[in-house]
C-alpha cells in the first residue's frame, strides 16, 4: 500500500527508482574510522539491470546494503521512488523490504530443515499477507516458473548449489518486488548452474523487475545494462 | 507476521532441537507440579481447618478478664493468689450486670458458659450411646446436611449417630424424638430429658458431636444442678452482640480493654490453627518456587540457545522485512510454549497424583481422620497457577528475545 502511495506521489523523475546522493559510510570511532564508501552517487532507472563490480573490500557490499535498507550512510541521502529514506519510519522501511524488495544471497540462507515450499512462503509470512492456501499457489507457480516444482516438499538442505539458488531466486520472487538485489548470486555455482541463473535473472530483469547485482566476476557485469565500479568506496567506472 | 503463524513458528521451532526442548519443558513439568501440589495440599488443609471452624459466629464473644490465668499444654503457669482474695480476674454476678447496663446498645445478651454432663443418648427401642453435648451459642452456623440449628427443646446430631440410633439416613433423623440422660453435677444421679432432632451435622473434629441451645441448656441444669446455672464465679462470659461494623467492633473493644476485659471471637481463637495452615502453605509454596526458578533457568537457556543457533534467520527475517517485534515475539512464543506445554502435562500430573495421594494417605497417616481430604485441586487452583507459569515463561524469555530483536540484520547474517 505503501509503495503504491511511494510510486503515486513520484511525478517528477517517473522514471528513476533509486538516487544515490553523496553516499558515505565510515565505520568504527574516530580514532579507528573506516571509510566503506566515500561520496557515491548515481541514479537507476526502473527496469534497468545495473552491476555493482569491484573487488572484496571495495565497499560494493556496504552499498549494497544500504540501497536495500539494511544499513544506513553516515552522510548523504538516499531516494528510493524519489522518497527520502532517512525520512522513512522503521515500520516504512520494514514494509519497503517486505513488500518491493526481493534478495538473492551468495550464501542462499536457506533454512536448511524446512522444505523448499516453506522456504519460499517466508516473505509472505512475514509480511502478514495472503492466507496459507494463496501463498501456497502462489509459490507453486513461482516455483514452477524457476523449474524446481518437483522438489517443492523436499528439505532445502537436500539440494544441490544450482537448486537452492532457484529456491532462493523463487523467495525473492514471492513478494512480487520492483527491485531484486543479488549479491554475487552465481558465486557458489558451477558455470552450467551459474548460467541457468544468470538466465532466470536476466529473464525476470526484461519482464520489468529492476535488477541490482553486486559481483567480483566482470563477465557476468557486463551482461548487465550498466555497471557501477567501486574501488576503495569510490566510484571510479560508471557506464 | 499472522499471530497464529508466529505461534506456528515458534512451536516448530522448538521441535527443532526436540532433546533440549524435552529437558527444558521436563523442568517445567517439575516445577508446576510442585507448585500444583503445594496448592492443593495448601488446599485440603485449609478446607479441613475451615470445615471444623467456620462454625463460630462473628457475633459471639468469649469475654475473660486480663491477667487471668490462662492454662495451656505444656506450660507452667504460675499460681496467683489475687485469683483468689479479690477476684479481680474472674467474673461475678455483678460484672454480668454492668456489661448489661455500660453496653446495652452493643450487647444482647450475656451467658454463663453452661455444660452438659451427659450420661447418655438413646431411641426407644434402640442401644444407649454417650457422648459429648456441648451449647450452641445463637448466630452460630452449623456444616448442615440436612435439618437446622436447634431452638428451644431441640438437638443437634453429627452424622455418626444417624445409624447407631437407628435412622435410614440424615433426611429421617429429623424431627424424631430422642431421650437424653444428664448427670447431677455430683455425676451421681441423672435425669431424662426429651429433645427432638432439629438437625444433622457433617461430623466435625471441633465442635460437640451433640449440641443443644443455650436455652434448652440453660433449662436442663436448673432441673439437674441449680447452682451451675447462676455461679457465684465464672472464668469467662459468652456475650452475644448486636451486628456491628468493623470499625464499631474495634471501638467496643477498645473499651472493654480499658475495663481490663478481653474479648476473643471465634476466629480469634482459632487464629493459630489458621496461622498454622498459612504457615504451611508458605513453606510449601517456597519450595515450588525454588523448583520452578531452576525452571525458569532452562527457559532463558532455551531461548539463548535457539538465538545463538538462529542468529543467521533472525537476521535472514530482519531482511525480508521483519520487525523488531516480531523476532521478540517469536522468541517469546517459544517460551511460552514451552511453558504451556509443560503445564499442559503438569495438569494431567497433578490429576493423576490426586488419585494417588489421597487414597493413600487416607491407608496411611490419615487413617483416623477419613474426612481430611489431603490433596484438593481446583479449577481455581489450575488457572491461577497457569498464569504463573505463563508469566514466569515470558519473564525468562524477555531479555534474551529482546537482545535478539536488536541484532543488526548484516551482523546476523555474517554471523558464523
Amino acid at each position: 500500500m505503501l509503495v503504491t502511495l511511494l510510486i503515486m506521489s513520484n511525478n517528477k523523475s517517473e522514471n528513476i527508482i533509486i538516487e544515490a546522493k553523496n553516499l558515505t559510510r565510515i565505520y568504527g570511532g574516530k580514532d579507528e574510522a573506516c571509510k566503506a564508501l566515500d561520496g557515491v552517487s548515481f541514479t537507476i532507472k526502473k527496469g534497468e539491470s545495473v552491476a555493482i563490480i569491484g573487488k572484496s573490500g571495495s565497499g560494493k557490499s556496504t552499498l549494497m546494503h544500504i540501497l536495500a535498507c539494511l544499513d544506513k550512510p553516515t552522510s548523504g541521502e538516499l531516494l528510493i521512488n524519489g522518497i527520502d529514506v532517512s525520512k522513512m519510519s522503521e515500520k516504512q522501511q520494514e514494509i519497503l523490504r517486505g513488500e518491493s524488495f526481493g534478495f538473492v544471497f551468495q550464501q542462499f540462507f536457506l533454512n536448511p530443515n524446512d522444505t523448499v515450499l516453506e522456504n519460499v512462503v517466508l516473505p509472505l509470512k512475514i509480511i502478514g499477507k495472503d492466507s496459507k492456501k494463496i501463498r501456497e499457489e502462489k509459490s507453486i507457480a513461482i516455483l514452477n516458473e524457476v523449474d524446481i516444482l518437483n522438489k517443492k516438499n523436499n528439505k532445502s538442505k537436500n539440494l544441490s548449489g544450482g537448486q537452492k539458488q532457484r529456491v532462493c531466486i523463487a523467495r525473492a520472487l514471492i513478494s512480487n518486488p520492483q527491485i531484486i538485489f543479488a549479491d554475487e548470486p552465481t558465486g557458489n555455482l558451477d558455470s552450467v548452474n551459474g548460467e541457468t541463473i544468470e538466465k532466470i535473472l536476466f529473464g525476470l530483469n526484461k519482464k520489468g523487475i529492476t535488477l541490482i547485482l553486486v559481483t567480483h566476476d566482470q563477465d557476468l557485469a557486463k551482461k548487465c545494462q550498466r555497471q557501477i565500479s567501486i574501488k576503495d568506496g569510490k566510484i571510479v567506472k560508471k557506464l | 507476521m499472522k499471530i497464529k503463524d508466529i505461534i506456528s513458528t515458534s512451536n516448530n521451532n522448538l521441535f527443532r532441537n526436540k532433546t533440549r526442548t524435552i529437558l527444558t519443558t521436563l523442568a517445567v513439568v517439575i516445577g508446576s507440579v510442585t507448585l500444583l501440589v503445594a496448592e492443593s495440599v495448601g488446599n485440603g488443609f485449609e478446607q479441613y481447618v475451615s470445615n471444623n471452624l467456620e462454625t463460630g459466629s462473628a457475633r459471639v464473644f468469649r469475654l475473660t478478664k486480663k491477667g487471668a490465668d490462662t492454662y495451656k499444654y505444656g506450660e507452667i503457669t504460675k499460681f496467683k493468689d489475687s485469683d483468689k482474695e479479690d477476684g479481680t480476674q474472674v467474673f461475678r454476678s455483678s460484672d454480668v450486670g454492668y456489661l448489661k447496663n455500660t453496653y446495652s446498645s452493643v450487647i444482647k445478651d450475656v451467658f454463663y458458659p453452661q455444660y452438659i454432663n451427659l450420661a447418655s443418648i438413646s431411641r426407644n427401642g434402640y442401644e444407649k450411646f454417650t457422648g459429648y453435648a456441648g451449647v450452641i451459642y445463637p448466630d452460630t452456623s452449623a456444616k448442615l446436611i440436612s435439618g437446622k440449628v436447634p431452638e428451644f427443646n431441640q438437638i443437634l446430631i453429627s452424622q455418626e449417630y444417624v445409624e447407631p440410633l437407628g435412622f435410614i439416613n440424615a433426611d429421617d433423623a429429623v424431627g424424631k424424638v430422642v431421650t437424653i440422660n444428664v448427670w447431677d453435677n455430683k455425676q451421681q444421679e441423672s435425669k431424662e430429658f426429651s429433645l427432638v432432632i432439629s438437625g444433622v451435622a457433617h461430623k466435625s473434629e471441633s465442635t460437640y458431636p451433640l449440641q443443644i441451645s443455650y436455652e434448652t441448656a440453660t433449662y436442663i441444669n436448673q432441673i439437674v444442678s441449680p447452682q451451675s446455672v447462676n455461679p457465684q464465679s465464672s472464668n469467662y462470659l459468652q456475650i452475644y452482640t448486636n451486628e456491628l461494623s468493623k470499625t464499631e467492633l474495634a471501638e467496643f473493644k477498645e473499651k472493654l480493654s480499658n475495663a481490663g476485659i478481653e474479648a476473643s471471637s471465634y476466629e480469634d481463637q482459632n487464629k493459630e490453627m489458621f496461622q498454622i495452615v498459612d504457615i504451611l502453605r508458605a513453606i510449601m509454596l517456597g519450595v515450588a518456587a525454588i523448583s520452578l526458578a531452576v525452571a525458569t533457568f532452562g527457559i532463558v537457556n532455551t531461548v539463548l540457545m535457539g538465538i545463538l543457533e538462529r542468529t543467521k534467520e533472525i537476521g535472514l527475517i530482519k531482511a525480508l522485512g521483519g520487525s523488531k517485534k516480531l523476532i521478540f515475539q517469536l522468541f517469546t512464543f517459544e517460551a511460552l510454549c514451552i511453558g504451556f506445554w509443560g503445564y499442559t502435562i503438569s495438569v494431567f500430573l497433578a490429576i493423576i497424583l490426586g488419585f494417588i495421594i489421597n487414597p493413600i494417605s487416607h491407608m496411611t497417616f490419615l487413617k483416623d481422620i477419613k474426612e481430611f481430604t489431603l490433596y484438593v485441586l481446583t479449577p481455581f487452583s489450575v488457572i491461577k497457577i497457569f498464569f504463573v507459569v505463563m508469566a514466569v515463561s515470558f519473564c525468562a524469555s524477555f531479555f534474551p528475545s529482546r537482545k535478539a530483536s536488536k541484532l543488526d540484520p548484516i551482523e546476523a547474517l555474517r554471523s558464523e
